[in-house]
């Protein structure tokens, strides 16, 4: 498809949409909103009900690799990658169902907005405070420039307009709806790309199915060339040490993601929140398996090996669209896409911004008693998004070899800085500031040095040594440390002050 | 619920999503790799793929279900005056 306009259009009409959400809800919500604007503005006034909850932290979650990578490596490998894909259903119920309302709760307590306002008053600790605020703002821009990088590439692979183009129509157009629409506005957009990855995954898996000549002809055609690719370690290519280091990384310890974790603060009720936990397991289970299963059947359509497709797994599902669809599908399926790479980067985006407005800069003003009005607060966050947004879009057109290496390092690094200091601070009342401080710089350092030395531990992604150093560090440091005051604890903890104070007497 | 018996309340339901955890684990490797050991196929689909991940998604539906129903409970986030 070379230049064809339907290949732009749904594009088109999907930012549109997106732009127009957006403004609605911005309008809506400055009727309605009573709590201030910065509580609008990061997490939508704890507003957000169940649907919205699953699809935006399914939407969050899911990004550009869930449909290019992934599915390319499904076709690679076959039916082990899909097995293997399936660990993430556990993600939704973990973050949701462990951290879900004791973060919620304690967040109201606190009147907390960010996940770095409950990690400074459970820790007490500034240091911390701005740790976690520069391992947030670097490993986010470095994932949100491959995000748009992501699509951008595919843009243009599947329409044949330029990298440009695409860059330009999704990635400026994101940043805008961000600034403009705030948390709310990211929740109700993501709700709708998750629709748009749903939609797009069925339109290319019936185009597939039709293209290959049908799911026993595409099965046969494996089973007679490729038939380790129907056992689950796929001759090799799927050492059990491999779905070990998965289960790690994308399932268990999905559950330290900041990203996911300030959902925790933002939504309504406990009812949103169970029934965010089965629609959420639901959609995740469906796109994953559904995603890589695609990938699997996509042999029936590219049946050669992978240097006559240029010798990347990135290429294979682009290929697949183009080969099995016609035009305007091949254009309403690339919405999909799309979708998973700007609701991935509108969450970042706004979590970034949170962590230099709320958490470094307007922190920084109370320390020093200046009051910030609310007008101010309201431009420099607005402002805030913008810049970081259109620098994030700046670097994507040609970004430098050191944007990929800290995106290498991005998505483990984060479970690792984070993973101890919430589940840890939540119930273990012995987690204190010492503790926590040792365990996010040590375990994100020795996840990074491992990682770029490429050492591992009998071929298990680095993920165990940095979530193990974090472990050790905050158990050594939280035992020889002093323990938080009574009325910290409390709040996590209720019942420990008193407690204390009887023992006193 | 007093504020104290909501936080035994939400200690509970962690414990429940860390055994989930690992009943998905168990299930997953029984279905994936327990069953394909057996080798039978479905038509031409094997099926340790349907068991091990179709099966695996629906079972962790059902289990969160079933949590979410029996072990997970309302109660209002925000303190209440009568808590302290």
């Amino acid at each position: 498809m070379n230049n064809h306009i339907f290949g732009l259009l749904p594009v088109f009409l999907f930012m549109l949409l997106m732009l127009l959400v957006s403004l609605y809800v911005r309008n809506q919500s400055a009727k309605k909103s009573s709590g201030g604007f910065i509580r609008e503005y990061f997490i939508g006034s704890r507003s957000l009900g169940g649907f919205v909850l699953a699809m935006t932290t399914v939407a969050t979650y899911s990004s550009v690799s869930s449909f290019v990578g992934g599915p390319g490596q499904a076709w690679s490998v076959g039916f082990g990658w899909v097995y293997m894909s399936v660990v993430q259903v556990t993600a939704l119920f973990l973050v949701l169902g462990i951290l879900g309302k004791k973060m919620a709760m304690a967040a109201r307590k606190i009147d907390a907005v960010t996940v770095i306002d409950v990690i400074r008053h459970r820790y007490q600790s500034n240091a911390l405070a701005n740790l976690s605020a520069i391992i947030i703002v670097l490993f986010f821009s470095a994932t949100m420039v491959a995000q748009f990088v992501g699509g951008a590439k595919l843009f243009e692979a599947v329409t044949g307009y330029s990298y440009m183009t695409g860059l330009v129509l999704f990635g400026l157009v994101v940043v805008v709806y961000t600034t403009i629409g705030g948390f709310r506005g990211v929740a109700i957009t993501d709700a709708l790309c998750a629709i748009a990855m749903l939609i797009g995954m069925f339109i290319l898996l019936v185009g597939i199915l039709k293209a290959g000549g049908g799911y026993d002809a595409i099965m046969t055609h494996i089973a007679q060339n490729k038939p380790e690719m129907l056992t689950p370690l796929s001759g090799g290519n799927m050492p059990v040490s491999l779905y070990i280091s998965q289960w790690m990384l994308v399932g268990i310890f999905t559950v330290g993601l900041p990203q996911s974790v300030v959902r925790c603060v933002s939504y309504k009720d406990t009812k949103s929140l169970h029934r965010a936990i089965i629609i959420g397991t639901i959609v995740i289970g469906a796109m994953n398996i559904g995603m890589n299963f695609i990938g699997v059947l996509a042999q029936g359509v590219l049946p050669k090996d992978l240097a006559s497709y240029g010798g990347s797994v990135d290429n294979i599902m682009p290929l697949a669209i183009v080969a099995s669809l016609k035009p305007l599908l091949a254009g309403l399926t690339i919405i999909g896409p799309v979708a998973a790479s700007i609701s991935t980067v509108s969450s970042l985006l706004l979590t970034a911004t949170s962590s230099i407005v709320k958490d470094i800069y307007m922190y920084h003003k109370q320390e020093k008693k200046e009051e910030v009005s609310e007008k101010k607060t309201s431009f420099l966050s607005q402002i805030c998004t913008l810049v970081l947004g259109i620098l994030i879009f700046f670097i994507s057109i040609s970004p430098p070899d050191v944007i990929w290496k800290i995106n290498m390092f991005a998505f483990g690094g984060l479970e690792t800085a984070f993973f101890w200091i919430f589940v840890l601070g939540m119930f273990w009342k012995k987690a204190n500031k010492r503790g926590a401080f040792w365990a996010m710089a040590a375990g994100t350092l020795s996840y990074c040095v491992t990682m770029g030395l490429g050492f591992t531990i009998g071929g298990i992604h680095q993920i165990l040594i940095g979530i193990m150093v974090s472990l050790l560090c905050m158990i050594i440091g939280s035992l020889t440390g002093e323990k938080e005051t009574g009325d910290v604890l409390d709040v996590y903890f209720p019942g420990v002050k008193t407690r204390a104070e009887k023992k006193k007497k | 619920m007093n504020r104290k018996e909501k936080f035994d309340q939400v200690n509970k339901e962690a414990k429940a999503a860390g055994i989930g955890l690992i009943l998905i684990i168990v299930f997953w490797i029984a279905a994936g790799f327990g069953v394909s050991c057996l080798n039978i196929s479905i038509g031409h689909t094997p099926l340790w793929v349907i068991t091990g991940c179709i099966g695996t998604w629906v079972f962790a539906i059902l289990l969160v279900t079933w949590m979410v129903k029996k072990v997970f409970k309302d109660f209002d986030l925000d303190e209440e005056e009568s808590d302290e």
